[in-house]
């Protein structure tokens, strides 16, 4: 199989699995307890116009109908109306707060990548010294501290004490770069404005961090057990054998075999990345889809809580895809 | 002389204790000469041809004796100028090809990359040889662009081999180089050795368990058992008249086609575990001609009709 051949079989493979997504979403909202009407008008309103609400809502037609309605709502893009919110488009709410959470997951995923190779490679290729035994240390501690705690740590020292960085939002005001994507970074850089750039960047710094150090743990455990295993194995013998600089037997070998696990664990840290993002953004005040959603569910918004869902499982599943497609680009055993 | 080994010691030193897996090994190697090592499991063999390149893994270490290529000193080498000899001086062809290439690099070049590290080449000058060397181990130079995983057993031992004359060294140490491939495709790999014995000139140490093997292929075979070298002659004097009981006992063990209903002969008992081993001569616990001697005292190396022996019946 080639190349593009693997990439077309991926991509089609795509379409069953978020079928059966969507599929496990309607269910699921529609057997859990609780009326969504109800929700909306309270207990003491007449029969009679709950009736008619179900009707508006479409919900007095039968399941089958509903799911076919539903369906054929995704397919036009639309994810229904708030039921409360001034009945906006629940796409368009999502499209309000959904970047904020990118930025700052792609901000936490850079961090924690970056500490934990740095941290298991050092780990990896002194196993068993010093070294080694303070990255282990390194790794369990960072796992087990609690979000919301060492946010606000770094909020005094960075912020309180020293003055370094903001301690919460995204931007300085006024600064708002025109929206092109909504990530205010990148949009800073489309439109070459450079003080929206360093606020966006500066407001960045903490919340990454914060949300990027906790979970670098698991990637120095993971690289340091998964180089160990590579530099034990006779192809990187061979190399010495044959007079590769050590360097090169390290980056051009050795790592590479190395972060083969590796990149299917990054794929599903970035979807546990976008969950996680909820504690930091609370201790940030950071407009994303964290305090949104939680915000939401307290008021009950049946359709805002189904569209966010749906976004976020066919979010996941197009980063799923990516990180195949990449694992098929670095491995040639995959794509034959 | 292009290789001189003296009196060489190579000890692990384990949670367990110290094996000593090369004990007092010497001997030299003429160019164009193929020498066999032949031992058991665990004799020390892989460990003797990881010693020539200064490539013993850790927690192995050469703890003393010399070991000189073209008259220089490898054991006292900076890793610096081991790194110039590995690959340009003296190759490795290891047992596995299926895990001897990187499984993520293209063939070509893995060879490609080999030679630039030693030698002053554009990667274009580089890539025409590697496609040269390809041709000459029997490998179509269309599979340059294949990844190990797209080629057979033998084809990736021939890609090794390819990779371990790229730069033309004095010396090849193949280490079991036929064990993981069948019986036709190893006729073919020997053969290939023995070309680049005849053609470039190439000294090799043929390290295998295979006696039969190496008796077909070698000029001189030096027999391991437990970290000793318990006998080095000739071949054909090995053949027709073993000196050491051991080298005796392991001839009598490979099987004869010719004969109907031969039992397969073997020698009774195990190795020792190199921990502990027994005093005296190591063999002794399983040699037919022990003395009483060889159970206490460690037999010295003798030198008989030009051929090396260790054991009391020459001592």
């Amino acid at each position: 199989m080639s190349l593009r051949a693997y990439v077309i079989t991926r991509i089609l493979m795509t379409i069953p699995m978020i079928l059966i997504l969507l599929t496990l979403v309607f269910l699921v909202m529609r057997v859990l307890p609780g009326n969504p009407v109800i929700a909306i008008v309270g207990m003491k309103a007449s029969p009679q116009y709950i009736k008619k609400l179900e009707h508006q809502l479409g919900l007095d037609k039968p399941l089958w109908l509903q799911y076919v309605d539903y369906l054929g709502n995704l397919l036009r893009g639309d994810l229904g109306r708030s039921m409360i919110w001034g009945k906006r488009p629940v796409i368009q709410e999502i499209m309000d707060h959904f970047p904020a959470t990118l930025e700052l997951t792609i901000g936490g995923f850079l961090v924690s990548v970056i500490l934990g190779l740095a941290t298991g490679m050092v780990a990896g290729i002194r196993s068993g010294g010093k070294l080694d035994a303070s990255m282990r240390i390194y790794s369990i501690t960072v796992y087990s501290l609690f979000i919301p705690l060492l946010g606000m740590m770094l909020q005094l020292v960075f912020g309180v004490w020293l003055h370094l960085l903001p301690v919460g939002g995204r931007i300085d005001p006024g600064l708002e770069p025109p929206a092109i994507t909504g990530l205010y970074v990148l949009d800073s850089l489309l439109a070459l404005k450079l003080d929206s750039l360093t606020s966006a960047l500066a407001h960045l710094v903490l919340p990454s961090f914060t949300l990027g150090l906790v979970l670098s743990g698991i990637y120095t455990r993971l690289v340091r057990s998964s180089l160990m295993e590579v530099l034990g194995q006779d192809f990187i013998r061979a190399c010495k054998a044959r007079g590769l600089p050590g360097r090169a037997i390290l980056f051009r070998h050795a790592l590479k075999n190395a972060l083969i696990p590796i990149l299917t664990m990054m794929g599903l840290q970035f979807a546990l990345l976008l969950a996680g993002a909820v504690l930091t953004e609370t201790t940030f005040s950071w407009p994303g889809m964290g305090t949104f959603l939680v915000e939401r569910i307290t008021y009950r918004d049946f359709t805002t809580i189904q569209g966010s869902i749906v976004f976020y499982a066919l979010f996941v599943a197009l980063v799923s895809l990516v990180v195949d497609l990449v694992y098929a680009y670095v491995d040639p055993r995959i794509r034959y | 002389m292009l290789l001189e080994v003296d009196d060489l010691h190579v000890h692990y030193f384990t949670k367990r204790g110290v094996v000593r897996a090369v004990e007092g090994v010497s001997f030299n190697l003429d160019e164009a000469e193929i020498l066999g090592i032949v031992g058991e499991s665990g004799s020390g063999k892989s460990t003797l041809g990881l010693a020539i390149m200064n490539l013993v893994p850790s927690p192995g270490r050469i703890v003393s004796g010399s070991i000189r290529l073209n008259g220089k000193e490898i054991t006292r080498m900076s890793e610096k100028e081991l790194r110039r000899i590995r690959g340009k001086e003296v190759a490795m062809v290891f047992q596995d090809p299926m895990t001897s290439l990187d499984p993520l690099m293209r063939i070509g070049d893995q060879i490609v990359e080999t030679i630039l590290a030693h030698e002053d080449m554009t990667k274009e000058e580089a890539k025409r040889r590697a496609m040269e060397l390809l041709e000459e181990v029997g490998i179509s130079r269309d599979r340059f662009n294949d990844y190990p995983h797209q080629l057979s057993g033998g084809m990736r031992q021939r890609v090794m081999i390819a990779m371990a004359v790229s730069l033309n060294p004095k010396l090849i140490i193949a280490d079991e180089p036929t064990t993981a491939l069948d019986v036709i495709v190893q006729d073919q790999i020997m053969d290939l050795f023995t070309e680049l014995r005849d053609e470039h000139g190439v000294a090799i140490i043929l390290i295998s368990h295979d006696l039969a093997l190496e008796l077909e292929v070698s000029d001189r075979i030096g027999v391991m058992y437990a970290g000793w070298l318990m006998e080095l002659s000739k071949a054909e004097d090995l053949m027709k008249r073993p000196l050491n009981p051991y080298a005796r006992e392991l001839l009598k063990a490979i099987p004869n086609v010719e004969l109907e209903d031969q039992k397969l002969i073997s020698i009774p008992g195990s190795p020792p575990d190199l921990h502990s081993p027994p005093p005296g001569c190591r063999f002794h616990p399983r040699c037919p001609d022990a003395k009483p001697v060889c159970s206490r005292e460690e037999p010295p190396t003798k030198v008989v009709d030009g051929r090396l022996v260790k054991c009391w019946l020459y001592g």
